[in-house]
Formats: structure tokens, sequence, C-alpha cells
């Protein structure tokens, strides 16, 4: 939606910086256009920093006529639905289980996401990157622990793990590109979508690992604890050793 | 959160650190690093009227063969370890060790005789030293004494340290030629403290073995002759001969109710037992 809302606001400017780029390169403003950031006549064109610098700092150049409000705009934007737009993804991972000591190892990550028409596609993925580091938090590390007391357990980031760069690995990544029909530019939202898959992810990719001793994890994070008493639970004899 | 008001001093000797010590009658906190106490200042969870930084002091700093033991003082980093700064007379052991405790900024800082001191029972030395069969000589106004490492901690963060005493340096044994060691511990991430320890060193020439059984949040199951976990002697054939649930046993005893937790611990035992065998 914020694309959608600064799209409408910079076509409200793109207006103003062409009656005001058409003046000074004495032209009628049915003549001139805006393309790669300068306001192009037929023979002559000027660019939208020159047009910034004259309403700015040289405003007695121009015309008394001139739009007052400036180059500042405030635009809104309301999408043919408000339910939300969103965008598609697939998680796939593999991973590396130790039973015995229930660590769990990332070998690697592959995520397609479709999220509309990309409008900056690093920040797009940068959105995944760290989406996917809070999920990978979520899955293994993350725990608010309280005791009997109702004293919580995890007060400090010595405590309440966090992944690092050691246990983030860089995904593989790709992007399909379907553009919504309900949105300016075809855009999706992309904002949470790379945090909620990691968890169901892991989890099933470590189910799957520990398929032959019949173990299923059902709770989040999957501390090594939690998956020993799991595969020891399936052994059904907690007295069997390492 | 930031630290509760404090004195800080920095003195110029040992005997100087020591007076402090003593004066202050236990409102003191030693620092020869920092890198828990200061966590720990921060965190409030100590709120000592006088920090003695006793990091300074070089008389502290060196390490030196004598007859059948490295003495290594209290201020050696585990940097300085890890790098070989130090003579070595464990075929490696402290300097592997070493070169895993944290991550490398805390190695430059940390010292072997504060991590003593602090007594974390993650920590690594506290597990390692044992079975090593290291001790720890202690300095206070009356003098010296040596403790065994095992002696020297007492519960998680405690030890056996007076109010007036430091940790002037540990007394590590030259290993045998024909001794093996296994050391492997269980982290959340790396740098993290850790959940489970083990530390090995088998001698089978002279039948013998010491093992530890650490990050138990009490101090390390340390025996100082393992020979009941191999059952009864210890021979070449020790990593066939290694008896599971006499391993159990020990962690039950030590309050460990958690099956799971035993199961983890004696994994990495039997790991640190492989690496002692290979």
């Amino acid at each position: 939606m914020a694309g959608g809302a600064v799209g409408t606001a910079c076509e409200i400017i793109a207006e103003r910086a062409k009656r005001i780029g058409a003046k000074l390169l004495q032209l009628d403003p049915a003549s001139v256009i805006l393309r790669d950031g300068r306001v192009c006549g037929p023979n002559s064109s000027i660019g939208l920093s020159e047009i910034a610098h004259t309403w700015y700092r040289r405003p007695q150049d121009l015309p008394p006529d001139v739009d007052p409000a400036g180059l500042e705009a405030t635009g809104g934007y309301k999408p043919q639905r408000d339910s939300g737009t969103f965008s598609y993804a697939v998680h796939a991972v593999t991973v590396a289980v130790d039973p015995d000591l229930g660590d769990i190892e990332i070998l690697d990550y592959v995520i397609v996401e479709d999220g509309g028409v990309l409008l900056n596609p690093m920040v797009v993925d940068g959105q995944i990157f760290g989406g996917l580091a809070q999920g990978i938090g979520t899955a293994l590390y993350e725990e608010m622990p309280f005791d009997a007391a109702g004293q919580p357990l995890a007060t400090t980031l010595a405590d309440y793990l966090l992944p690092g760069p050691t246990e983030v690995p860089e995904p593989r990544l790709d992007h399909m590109e379907t553009p919504s029909p309900y949105t300016m530019f075809g855009v999706k939202g992309i904002g949470e979508g790379g945090a909620i898959a990691p968890p169901a992810a892991i989890t099933n990719a470590v189910n799957d690992a520990l398929r032959p001793l019949g173990v299923k994890l059902l709770h989040s994070p999957i501390s090594p604890r939690r998956l020993v008493e799991s595969v020891l639970k399936a052994r059904g004899s907690e007295s069997r050793l390492a | 959160m930031k630290a509760a008001p404090f004195a800080y001093e920095r003195p110029a000797s040992l005997d100087a650190a020591i007076a402090l010590m003593d004066e202050a009658k236990g409102a003191a906190k030693i620092m020869a690093g920092g890198q828990s106490l200061g966590p720990m200042l921060n965190l409030r969870l100590v709120q000592p009227d006088l920090i003695i930084d006793i990091t300074g002091l070089g008389e502290l700093k060196h390490a030196e063969r004598s007859g059948d033991e490295l003495v290594i003082g209290a201020c050696v980093t585990h940097g300085d370890i890890e790098d070989g700064r130090i003579p070595d007379v464990t075929h490696d052991a402290m300097r592997r060790v070493a070169g895993g405790i944290a991550y490398r900024a805390v190695r430059n800082r940390g010292t072997i005789g504060g991590s003593l001191s602090h007594a974390d029972p993650a920590a690594d030395w506290v597990s390692a030293l044992p079975a090593l069969g290291a001790k720890v000589r202690l300095r206070s106004p009356a003098g010296h004494r040596d403790l065994a490492i095992e002696d020297f901690m007492t519960g998680a963060l405690e030890s056996a340290l007076a109010e007036n005493e430091l940790v002037e340096a540990v007394r590590v044994p030259v290993m045998r030629a024909s001794a093996r060691w296994g050391y492997v511990k269980a982290c959340r991430k790396p740098g993290e403290f850790a959940h489970a320890i083990a530390a090995v060193l088998i001698d089978p020439e002279a039948a013998t073995g010491r093992v530890v059984i650490g990050a138990i949040e009490a101090p390390p199951i340390v025996l100082a002759d393992a020979s009941p976990l191999f059952g009864g002697k210890i021979t070449g054939n020790f990593k066939r001969e290694f008896v599971a649930s006499a391993a159990d046993a020990l962690l039950i005893k030590a309050g460990i109710v958690n099956a799971a937790d035993r199961h983890i611990h004696i994994a990495i035992l039997r790991r640190a037992i492989d690496e002692a065998a290979a």
C-alpha cells in the first residue's frame, strides 16, 4: 500500500515539476514530458535537480502563477482490495540432525517467492533474508520460558538465544513475478513472508530426518533437550544409552 | 543497564593487590580480564564497593616450567595459550581447549585465573584442568596454599577462595608421552557457553585415566581414577570398554534428573573418549 501512496504523491509532484520545467524551458506545459529524471521538450530538457534548485533557492525566476504548493505533496492510495495483497512463497530446507546431541545443522535452504512486481529487488531480497533469520530463531532458538512461580527465565540476550551469522545460511533465492491485479504497479506485500515459513519448513525437515526413529516434533524451538527427549520417548526406554 | 557505582584500583604489585583485598573485607572483586565480571557488573548481578584490577600485573603473566609442572600465572590469557605464547606441556591439549573458548575477542582479554575464580560450571577451564590433574595456587596475606582444581570449585559460581585470597597461578603437570587426550563440548551456537563438556586423559600404558563430566550446573564430576567407567581397569582397548551405564549412574548421583540431559552428557563423553582413542 505504501508504494501506491508514494506513487500517487509522485504523480502530483511530476505534474508540478513539468509546469516549472516548461516555464524554465520557455515551452508550453502540454509539450513537455517527464523522462529519466528530466523534463523534456522537443529540443531541450532540464533535470529535476535544477527544477528543485530553482523552486527552493531562486523562486524569483518563476512567474507569479506558479503553483505555491511547490514540490511537496501528500498523496493517498486505497487499493481495490483492502484485505491485503499476499505474496506466495515456498521454503525448502535440508538439515542434518544429530539424534544423540540434539544438534541441527541447516545444510541448504531454498526460497522461491512471488511478490508480484518487484519495485526494488534489493530491498525485497533483504526482507526475505531478514525474515529467514527471524524464522530460524523461532524454529530453533528463541524462547521465553517461565519458572513455576512465573519468573521469566530469559531476561537478557545471554539467556535468550538469537541466531547469528553462524546459524543463518545464505539461502538460494528465486523470484516469480506474477503481477497483482489489485494494486498499483502489480506489487504484493512482502514484509513478513520470510519469517513465517521457516519454523514449519525446518520442523518438517527435522521430522523427516528422524522418521526412521519414529520421532515427530511438534514444538518450537527445537532445543537439543526437546529433540533428545523425543528420541528417547520414541525408543520407549529412557534407560537405553547413547 | 550499567554497573552500580564502584571504586577502582589498579595496584602495581601482587602484594599491593592482596593488601587492598584484605582491607576491603569482602567488599572487593578482583578483575583479571573482566570477560565475565564486566557483564555481571552491568547486569548488577554483582555490586562490589571496589574493583581491584590485576590485569596489568606482569608478575601474573608469566608461565614457566618448574620441575615436572608448568606454572601458569593467573593473568595469562586464553589467547596467550591458544597462540603458543607460553610453553606447552600437554601435547597441545591446552592450546586446543583455549582455542575453543567463547570467541576471539573474549580470548584476547579473558584469563585462566579469572575463569577459574569465576567458577562458572559451563566454562572450559573448570572442566579441562581437573582432567589434566592441575592444581591451583592461591595467595593471601597468610601466604600460599595449593589445591587440586576439583577441590577449588565448591559450587556454581562458588570457589574455595577466602575473601582476602586470589588465584596466583595454575600448576599443570607435564603430560606423559603415552597419555591420550579428548575434549568435547556441546554448545547451542559457536562461542556460546557449553551445556555439556567431557574431558578425558587416559594413559593405557600406565593404566590410569582421569575423566571429567562438566557443564552440569554444579562443579564438574571429576574421576581421578576413571577405571570404573571402563569395567574396572584401563587398557589400550578403553574405547570399547566404556560402560555408559556407569557414567549414567554418576550423572544421576550428581542430581541430573532429566534423562535427555544425561543422554547428551554421555554422548559427549563417548565422543571425548573416541577422540582420545583416535
